[in-house]
């Protein structure tokens, strides 16, 4: 998912909020409209919903969540703001005493629009700059949409509106992730979150784009220098959920004083919402195998009580684990990290081959791993497609470490 | 509605090498040395500074849970 960084002391996970699964974190998609065209987009986001939520059924979901403790909402889309109502939502949000944040292209949000947001109480803006102006663009669908990120990032400054940047991890922006991040230095961000482009709705159809399990031999020492880097600058970089994991950079990003990778937190303290009020663990996750019934057909407490599609994480059991996750060190804390990345690359969770600590433990033994498209995604918001993994030797030249 | 969850378990660095380990290993799995045995980069790195307000962090939630505190081992 597209996530507000982490590390706001109020998203901080207690013990005390694991042991008695307080949905702390929400990823709210307000609407699937959308006026970009991502071809990495995993919710197909375009056109919206049919039956999405009425502004009174909004602020419903509020009250709700507001009583099931959750403490930050981050509101997404497609474009959270091509809604009508979605100042009132944000404001809505905020009177309930829970922080908002909302994730954005910055496509056509104007300095006005954000100016407005922030008086009705939003406290944080993320905006997606996925590469260098050709390659935003081409990504993105759109021409001219980088230059909007940028000028949206300007805006945030300009009103003192917190501003970070998500960056979606490609094979084509390896090679221009430094200067990416000079250009959001000079933009004003202050956090820099990266993650894995995911096995997912559109990048399933252009899975040219996705990274090898392999390339991050050479992501994670260029991620530990960038995060060096941007240190000295002010600039915070935060892996995402699915940049992982117990790495010898690690120790960088994550902690000890962030805290270390504790496992996927979906359907424990984070809970997803698609716009017509369908409930999940987590916002990104394929709705057939995770939805958990919708807001319309009972209370939110008693889907996150009762439904079994919220239930999987919550024992912490390793039953699900496969594959090289399943005999790992790291197993019982890990649990084959971002269900999400796992999930929707092999149709079941529980085995990541995006991940650092597997990558080298295998090149050790001289092997590497490899995914290919074998079958495509239908054509609906969140639908997977299936890759097979194949294990082969290094080839000799390759890196290792 | 009470609804139950497990935590995490604890992980810590590895004091010599600074990979993460399980609470109390002794011969970490990644450098092969003593876990425990504070050594340059994490003394330099202000890791144990850190490591000490961890463990009143983890105290405070054990007496939030009312659990046992959990045994602190020596800093040496
Ligand atoms: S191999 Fe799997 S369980 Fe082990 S650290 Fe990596 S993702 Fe986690
Ligand atoms: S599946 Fe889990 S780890 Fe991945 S993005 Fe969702 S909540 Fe985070
Ligand atoms: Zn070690």
């Amino acid at each position: 998912m597209d996530q507000a960084p982490d590390d706001t002391p109020r998203r901080r996970v207690s013990l005390s909020d694991q042991l008695d699964c307080v949905p702390v974190y929400v990823v709210w998609e307000l609407t699937l409209a959308c006026n970009l065209k991502c071809i990495h987009c995993g919710s197909r986001a375009g056109h919206k919903r049919a039956k999405e939520l009425t502004t009174d059924e909004c602020v419903d979901v509020i009250r709700q969540l507001a009583e099931l403790g959750t403490r930050e909402i981050s509101v997404i889309g497609g474009e959270a703001f091509i809604r009508r109502d979605w100042l009132t939502i944000i404001r809505a949000i905020r009177d309930h005493g829970i922080d908002c944040t909302m994730q954005t292209g910055g496509y056509k949000l104007s300095g006005d629009m954000i100016r407005s947001a922030a008086g009705a109480g939003l406290l944080g803006l993320g905006v997606s700059v996925d590469g260098l102006e050709p390659l935003h663009d081409r990504l993105r669908g759109v021409k001219g949409s980088y230059r909007e990120a940028l000028r949206v990032l300007d805006d945030c400054r300009r009103l003192g509106l917190t501003a970070s940047v998500n960056t979606q991890i490609t094979s084509a922006v390896m090679s221009e992730l430094p200067q990416v991040m000079e250009i959001i230095i000079d933009a004003g961000a202050k956090y820099w979150q990266v993650q894995l482009t995911v096995a997912m709705g559109n990048a399933v159809d252009h899975d040219d784009i996705l990274l090898q399990p392999y390339d991050l031999t050479t992501l994670m020492p260029l991620l530990a220098e960038l995060h060096l880097k941007g240190r000295e600058r002010n600039l915070v970089l935060l892996p995402g959920n699915n940049v992982g994991y117990f790495g010898p950079y690690d120790v960088l990003w994550r902690g000890p004083d962030r805290g270390y990778y504790s496992g996927c937190p979906a359907g424990q303290n984070v809970i997803g919402l698609e716009a017509d009020g369908t409930v999940k663990g987590c916002p990104s996750l394929a709705t057939d195998r995770y939805g958990a019934g919708d807001v319309r057909s009972a209370s939110i407490a008693e889907l996150w009580a009762t439904h079994p599609a919220l239930q999987f994480n919550r024992n912490r059991g390793t039953d699900d684990l496969w594959g090289f996750c399943h005999d790992c060190y790291y197993a019982e804390a890990c649990r084959g990290g971002c269900t999400w990345t796992a999930d929707s690359l092999l149709g079941r969770r529980g085995n990541n081959p995006y991940c650092h600590h597997r990558v080298l433990t295998l090149a050790e033994r001289g092997i590497r791993e490899r995914i290919v498209k074998i079958e495509d995604a239908p054509a609906l918001p969140f639908a997977t497609g299936r890759f097979a993994l194949i294990e082969e030797p290094i080839p000799a030249g390759a890196p290792r470490a | 509605m009470t609804i139950q969850g497990k935590a995490a378990p604890v992980l810590v660095l590895c004091r010599q090498c600074l990979r993460y380990v399980f609470d109390r290993t002794i011969i970490c799995p990644h450098c092969g040395s003593d876990a425990r045995q504070i050594g340059d980069r994490y003394r330099d790195g202000g890791y144990l500074a850190i490591e000490i307000m961890q463990r009143i962090d983890r105290l405070r939630d054990d007496a939030t849970q009312r659990r046992p505190p959990e045994a602190t081992d020596d800093l040496r």
